[in-house]
């Protein structure tokens, strides 16, 4: 018999990608929450002013690189980098397929609050490709933007000589994965890889006829290339306790970031994820493939930092999950030259069929969230 | 002592103004963040939507205004129903807003999982149970109160919660902070002498 069942803490699913579980029935992101209670940070503040002062500018050069899309986290880190920290840092963005003109609007702000920025548009026929083929073939709707965002980051890094690059949290400890970088600051590109693109994408490129000069953005430098570089990885949420929302709180203040008037579709904040239509899309098939949808992972979130029962989440999660994005639907058919039932025919490939039945023409859970299922 | 009203349109100023009249205590109704500056006490009722009130909170100027009072001239605050929820992080209602962020909390609607039958909104005397701290001082451990409201907070991550109550669901009916934040979900202006004593207190402590 198989069985799904959920965090007894927070809603996380044991359908998540590289979850455990403790005798408690708690996932790994509960036990690093209640861990991050009670330990001190002191240490690996320390580490931090050690690494910023191994690396800080003297020379009016930029010190190190930080992905931004003008969202909370990414605001956030480059804020407290530059303002509290006094670092020199160079924000990248890696633009996105179907981008949303509030996910503009809040990158400009972003950017005119006071930063150094680099847009990187990569190919846009080869992000196309990838993008769809990632759709089709691997039921991840923006492939090629995922590469990109890796890639061309450390490109940018590498060609404009910046030693360190800090991206945000680490999803795998914040939100329930691998605990493979919980107590180590710095991350290579090998583990990127691995875990970010769960295996290999070289043979991709020959297989969509992508032509060689168009992948510059979506390759990771050859190894000769970074050898003899000083290129050093980490995430800002291994120093200090990770607080999405105090983030867009700092966000919102120092960085103008502003919400989506209307609520996000599929759940019930209204705060993040504001940059791209494919995100609703991505969370859809998240929902088809392991049976926890956007509003599970952000009602997580809120369970952990104890503004939120998980009673009261799950309700909201009962309420908002498995929402299909309807809205953004003529976008897509279009980007990915689609017709609807060819559209619909790849959601049916990723279906978890074991645990969704289709009723009226939509994928309908067969279990109830927050209760057992076996089959 | 002078207890600042705030007014951003959507409130039941009225009744919250003659209470404190009532126990002797100068109250002035504002709607100008300039006369938010400095420590005197701030008093923020509302009834209506989480999200309109922010807006409007927003519009006039009175969010960073609250905050700067609170935070910077470290001015004791009392939220009453909808002013208590505004206090929070976030309020899902009509798609979700930002709250003031004084405390840790998310605003959601009233279930009825306890009481299939309760009605949402909830409104009318109830009992709230397991008073403590600052503001019930001298009070019973548990009375009725005046309540009137849809939305609710189940929990906050990081106040004391002082009071709760029962209908359809659990929920927060008071809380406080050492930063002087305070809330009622029920209606002290509303609730007879008990809740006077409760808005005396608030003035003791503020």
């Amino acid at each position: 018999m198989t069985s799904l069942f959920w965090c007894t803490n927070c809603l996380n699913m044991s359908t998540r990608p590289r979850i455990q579980f403790d005798e408690r029935g708690w996932c790994n992101a509960c036990q690093w929450m209640e861990r991050k209670a009670s330990m001190s940070w002191d240490g690996r503040q320390k580490e931090l002013t050690e690494l910023l002062d191994r690396f800080r500018s003297t020379s009016g050069g930029f010190d190190c690189v930080v992905p931004v899309s003008g969202g909370k986290d990414g605001s956030y880190v480059a804020h407290q980098l530059k303002h509290v920290h006094r670092m020199h840092p160079l924000t990248v963005t890696v633009r996105p397929a179907l981008e949303l003109s509030l996910g503009n609007q809040n990158l400009l702000n972003f950017i005119h609050s006071g930063y150094d920025h680099v847009h990187v548009t990569p190919n846009g026929e080869a992000m196309q490709k990838l993008n769809r083929y990632g759709f089709i073939e691997k039921g991840f709707p923006y492939y090629g933007w995922l590469i990109s965002i890796m890639t061309a980051v450390i490109r940018t890094a590498l060609n404009y000589g910046v030693p360190l690059i800090f991206y945000g949290e680490d999803g795998e400890v914040e939100y329930g994965g691998s605990t493979e970088t919980r107590d180590r600051a710095l991350f290579d590109i090998e583990y990127m890889k691995r875990v970010y693109l769960e295996g290999g994408y070289q043979k991709v490129f020959d297989l969509l006829d992508i032509d060689e000069s168009h992948t510059y953005f979506f390759r990771f430098p050859d190894d000769a290339e970074v050898a003899d570089r000083s290129l050093h990885l980490t995430h800002y949420s291994y120093f200090e306790n990770w607080d999405p929302y105090r983030n867009y709180l700092i966000a919102k203040e120092f960085c103008g970031l502003q919400e989506q008037d209307e609520g996000n579709v599929g759940t019930f904040t209204n705060f993040a994820q504001n940059d791209q239509a494919f995100y609703a899309l991505h969370t859809y098939l998240m929902y088809l493939k392991f049976g926890f949808g956007r509003a599970t992972q952000d009602a997580g979130i809120e369970i952990r930092r104890g503004a939120m029962t998980r009673e009261q989440a799950l309700n909201l999660v009962r309420l908002y999950d498995g929402h299909y994005p309807a809205e953004f639907l003529e976008d897509y058919l279009r980007y990915y030259e689609m017709t609807r039932e060819e559209f619909d025919a790849v959601l049916d490939r990723y279906a978890n069929r074991e645990i969704f039945e289709k009723i009226d023409g939509r994928w309908t859970p067969k279990f109830t969230p927050g209760e057992r299922f076996e089959w | 002592m002078v207890v600042r009203i705030v007014d951003y349109g959507m409130g039941n100023l009225h009744s919250v103004a003659s209470a404190f009249r009532h126990l002797g205590c100068e109250a002035s109704v504002t709607s100008s963040p300039d006369d938010l500056k400095g420590a005197e006490p701030i008093v923020l009722p509302g009834v209506g939507s989480f999200r309109r009130a922010m807006t409007q909170l927003n519009r006039d100027g009175l969010t960073s205004a609250l905050r700067a009072a609170v935070l910077d001239d470290g001015a004791s605050i009392l939220g009453i129903c909808l002013g208590m929820q505004l206090l929070g992080e976030h309020g899902v209602e009509d798609g979700g807003s930002a709250g003031l962020g004084f405390v840790r909390g998310t605003v959601t609607r009233m279930r009825t999982n306890l009481e299939p039958d309760a009605k949402i909104p909830h409104i009318g005397f109830t009992t709230l149970e397991g008073c403590s701290g600052s503001l019930f001082e001298g009070l019973p451990s548990e009375f009725d109160a005046y309540f009137n409201h849809g939305f609710c907070f189940e929990q906050i991550g990081d106040a004391r919660v002082t009071s709760r109550s029962r209908h359809g669901q659990d929920f927060v009916a008071s809380f406080e902070t050492d930063m002087r934040v305070f809330g009622t979900q029920f209606h002290p202006e509303n609730s007879q002498a008990f809740g006077l004593r409760i808005l005396e207190n608030f003035l003791k402590v503020a």
